[in-house]
């Protein structure tokens, strides 16, 4: 394909992995003590208070580090053209001998995967660090919880999400975020944000207002036409396409507002 | 190699278009020296040509091929040096091999040449240099990467005296037959010994676009006293040393050096057509 060279998608990773050089150290070196100090705090506070609790206490921090990593996942999705942010930083960017497919690609690679990773490998040395610690301070009771981290399950009562619809979710909701992240010039991830809780508003409003336009008992024999014989597993199958659909979607039309990326751009949007 | 046609250009947010039914046409193996007063468009002009602009009408092409579309083959034969720009915190020997892919033409001799041009070492941290050392660094990458066609938004800014000369000599030095330079510039002095072709732009249009060779052909550019100014007089400023004066050429008369700045002054107030 003309529009992707694998050899030269290559080096653009590399060129956008060497040219974040500095950003990288310094965001590995700052969660890493996040994390740390996460863990530190739930199990030096909760462990002496009640003693006993060293798991618990373990696994609210190891949930707590999970909450933000899922945070800064989203956030860095955000940050698609945070290499771009400035007129220099476009010039560079959008000059480099490279598809916009390719930049574009680098540019996901760079921002949920690899990022992503380093987040994980930042909570991993921070829990051994914490571990080491433990052992100094002579814990009894001294467990990882990076289970916590990988667990690719979540249990509500008797349903059971399997790991294929959660990865779904999450590769949909990063999408939004990518989207955003090419869709507003300043502050991406607050825009984003805001533009996700006015649009559920808004969903919200339409379906209480379409409610009251056909009627309680019509939204009611619509809602049992739609959701009657419903199963979690015919549920999952449905909201796995919605997620697969809307990725695709919003990733594509991320690409599309890139190849229109001008060096100089309206103040609030990238159109 | 550069074309331009019925070009419409207005900034996000602007109602007064910058570019409006403009046409250029930009041929190789060329310094075009690209002039103009501030807010006529310069800068506006190289970012539509490097496809860092996309026009709201019309096309910029080169060699056919649309630039707004920043297809890597066209990319790869086109370096901008813009005004500000940005370099990575890496040493040079990192930083080129990490460009080296993206520009097959890429000169080690000729980046080689051109730091020693600048009297700069060839062993540098890009970050751990001045602004003016910033700027020859990255003009020499520029020439080394070889490309066909090289854009440079005020090259000579922030560059102290001798780096000026340095700069003409390492350009001239790097020209080839297939290479195209735009230097887009305030500082007419600085480049008037190298450029082949002179665009002057105003709001919206090119007030002249003609070949240094042309211009010498048509004009002789002296010093006279008040009492030489005669008829073939176009344009004239007085100085201490007599008048600076731009005059028609006579048959038989001395081809003279173009002094840009009394051109610019002279097409600017319309009395070159």
């Amino acid at each position: 394909m003309k529009n992707f060279n694998i050899n030269r998608f290559w080096q653009v990773l590399k060129w956008t992995v060497i040219s974040e050089k500095k950003s990288i150290i310094t965001a590995a070196v700052a969660f890493t003590a996040g994390f740390l100090a996460i863990q530190l705090f739930s199990c030096f506070t909760i462990f002496d208070l009640t003693r006993g609790l060293g798991r618990i206490a373990t696994e609210a921090g190891m949930i707590t580090c999970g909450v933000l990593l899922s945070f800064m996942f989203y956030y860095y999705a955000s940050g698609i053209l945070g290499n771009a942010h400035t007129t220099q930083q476009r010039t560079t960017a959008l000059m480099l001998p490279a598809s916009n497919l390719e930049k574009f690609i680098a540019r996901i690679v760079y921002c949920c995967i690899f990022m992503l990773a380093l987040l994980y490998v930042a909570a991993i040395a921070a829990t051994g660090l914490r571990m080491l610690l433990e052992l100094i301070a002579g814990h009894d009771e001294i467990t990882s919880g990076i289970s916590t981290l990988f667990d690719g399950h979540i249990h509500i009562d008797t349903i059971d999400v399997n790991p294929l619809s959660l990865f779904l979710y999450n590769v949909w909701s990063a999408s939004l975020f990518v989207l955003g992240g090419v869709f507003f010039s300043k502050r991406p991830f607050i825009w984003t944000n805001v533009a996700l809780i006015a649009g559920s508003i808004t969903l919200f409003t339409l379906f209480f207002y379409i409610g009251t336009m056909i009627g309680e008992e019509n939204l009611r024999s619509l809602l049992n036409s739609l959701f009657n014989g419903m199963t979690w597993d015919k549920f999952e199958i449905i909201a796995n396409i919605f997620n697969a659909v809307f990725s695709v979607l919003n990733l594509w039309l991320s690409y599309w507002l890139y190849t229109r990326l001008q060096v100089v751009q309206h103040k609030w949007f990238n159109l | 190699m550069i074309q331009i046609q019925d070009l419409s250009y207005r900034y996000p947010g602007q109602k007064q278009p910058v570019f409006s039914g403009f046409n250029l046409e930009l041929s190789e193996n060329r310094i075009y020296g690209l002039l103009g007063k501030n807010g006529t468009g310069k800068s506006t002009l190289l970012y539509l040509i490097a496809g860092l602009l996309r026009p709201k009408a019309g096309m910029v092409s080169c060699d056919g091929i649309a630039t707004y579309k920043r297809q890597a083959d066209l990319l790869k034969e086109v370096f901008l040096v813009s005004e500000e720009f940005n370099l990575p915190d890496l040493s040079l020997d990192d930083y080129v091999n990490l460009i080296l892919p993206f520009y097959p033409r890429f000169s080690h001799e000729m980046l080689n040449h051109c730091l020693e041009a600048f009297e700069l070492p060839k062993k540098l941290q890009l970050n751990a240099l001045s602004m003016g050392q910033k700027k020859k660094v990255f003009m020499s990458i520029a020439l080394a990467a070889n490309t066909r066609l090289l854009l440079m938004d005020e090259p000579t800014n922030g560059l102290d005296i001798p780096s000026k000369s340095q700069f003409r000599k390492v350009v001239a030095e790097c020209m080839t037959d297939d290479r195209t330079i735009i230097i887009s510039t305030h500082q007419v002095h600085d480049v008037e010994q190298l450029l082949d072709h002179i665009l002057i732009l105003t709001e919206r249009e090119i007030l002249l676009n003609a070949s240094m060779a042309d211009i010498t052909d048509r004009y002789v550019f002296d010093v006279r006293t008040p009492g030489q100014l005669d008829d073939s007089v176009i344009y004239a400023e007085p100085s201490l040393q007599g008048n600076f004066v731009m005059a028609r050429r006579e048959a038989g008369q001395a081809e003279t050096l173009v002094n840009l700045e009394l051109l610019f002054n002279a097409v600017t107030k319309g009395l070159v057509k």
